[in-house]
């Protein structure tokens, strides 16, 4: 995914925006984006500001673009839930359906592959949801 | 046991729907306009490739509940190198990770009828109203009822109601070497009546069957409505 989608994306639960992101693994791209700024309409999920805080000029919308994270985590400061980015996509689904298997064992292999990397993100938010219990 | 997401994860290599005439349309009706759209129930994302080649001012979302399925949608717009306009998340229709009001139009094909309980197809018909900025519109199209090529699993549904197993007369399931999937066939009437309870306001409805169409089922309703403030 691209920070680009912080101008979306809500908690699924509670509708809560914008979300809080922690970047695992990212990489940056060389080509050049033909865009017309701003790229999001109302919020800058990489100044993590709205677009009427910001002078159009001082959108880095060409430098933002080219970076794209493979792994991480968005958070929802309201309700606490996160959500793993897995693979460059983020995994979004509401409560009941985290404990289907398949979504339940990726979710699990995103917390064993991170949780010694991060350990007290991850304190913090297996409190909330923890598919290895 | 019907699991309707793992039968469509299992399925999802080599899965191609084609980005229907009728859709396509819809989107790229204001061709030069910089336009958020989401593509509700994406598969492998064609629709939103489709629409970004055609209008290459859009941003598509595509959101489906088949991790595999986006994995094989992310491959393909990569190779096009346009996934930065093509965002995918994994998601359920009837909980919508989205923020109110950001979408200039939202696609649902062929996804609606695979919730069969009524109150979970109002929520997702909900969601969408709430995703949508006012004055815009949503296209969804679902299966028809009466097609001669589903008589099998229609009459199967029945059993099943009969016997107290379903909720609903017209629903069933499709089953295959990939597992079984949950449908609800609908009347046209039945979509109509659902989507304005959904407090969207109806503006066109009527009967599509795409050309060449290699689905099981070809007989589709297709509905437009608006939010309205």
């Amino acid at each position: 995914m691209r920070y680009a989608l912080l101008n979306l994306l809500a908690c699924p639960m509670c509708k809560h925006f914008p979300l809080e992101l922690h970047v695992f693994e990212a990489r940056e791209e060389s080509r050049k984006f033909e865009i017309k700024k701003p790229f999001c309409d109302y919020y800058c999920g990489y100044l993590r500001k709205y677009i009427r805080d910001i002078n159009n000029e001082e959108l880095p919308c060409d430098e933002c673009l080219r970076k794209e994270i493979k792994a991480g985590l968005l958070v929802c400061p309201k309700c606490g839930r996160w959500y793993p980015i897995i693979e460059g996509i983020p995994l979004m689904y509401p409560d009941k359906m985290r404990s289907h298997p398949r979504i339940k064992a990726r979710e699990r292999d995103f917390v064993l592959t991170y949780k010694d990397k991060y350990p007290e993100l991850f304190q913090k938010i297996l409190k909330k949801y923890n598919p290895t219990a | 046991m019907t699991d309707t997401l793992t039968a469509y994860d299992r399925i999802a290599k080599g899965y191609r729907r084609r980005a229907w005439k009728l859709l396509v349309k819809f989107a790229t009706e204001d061709l030069s306009n910089s336009e958020v759209i989401a593509d509700l129930g994406c598969g492998t994302g064609d629709l939103c490739r489709k629409i970004i080649e055609t209008s290459p001012k859009k941003i598509c979302l595509g959101i489906d509940f088949s991790p595999n399925m986006l994995m094989e949608a992310l491959r393909k717009s990569k190779e096009l190198g346009s996934e930065f306009l093509n965002p995918l998340v994994a998601a359920d229709i009837t909980h919508l990770p989205l923020r109110d009001s950001a979408f200039d139009k939202v696609i649902m094909a062929s996804t609606l009828h695979h919730l069969i309980r009524k109150h979970e197809r109002i929520k997702a018909l909900k969601e969408i109203q709430r995703v949508l900025k006012e004055g815009k519109e949503v296209l969804i199209t679902v299966w028809s009822r009466w097609q001669l090529s589903i008589l099998k699993e229609i009459i199967k549904g029945f059993i099943n109601y009969l016997l107290r197993r379903k909720e609903s007369f017209w629903d069933t399931e499709f089953c295959s070497n990939s597992g079984c999937r949950s449908y609800h066939f609908y009347s046209l009437k039945e979509l109509i009546k659902e989507v304005s309870d959904a407090g969207l306001v109806v503006k066109k409805q009527g009967i599509y069957e795409p050309v060449r169409a290699r689905e099981v089922s070809s007989k589709n309703y297709f509905i437009k409505a608006l939010k309205t403030d």
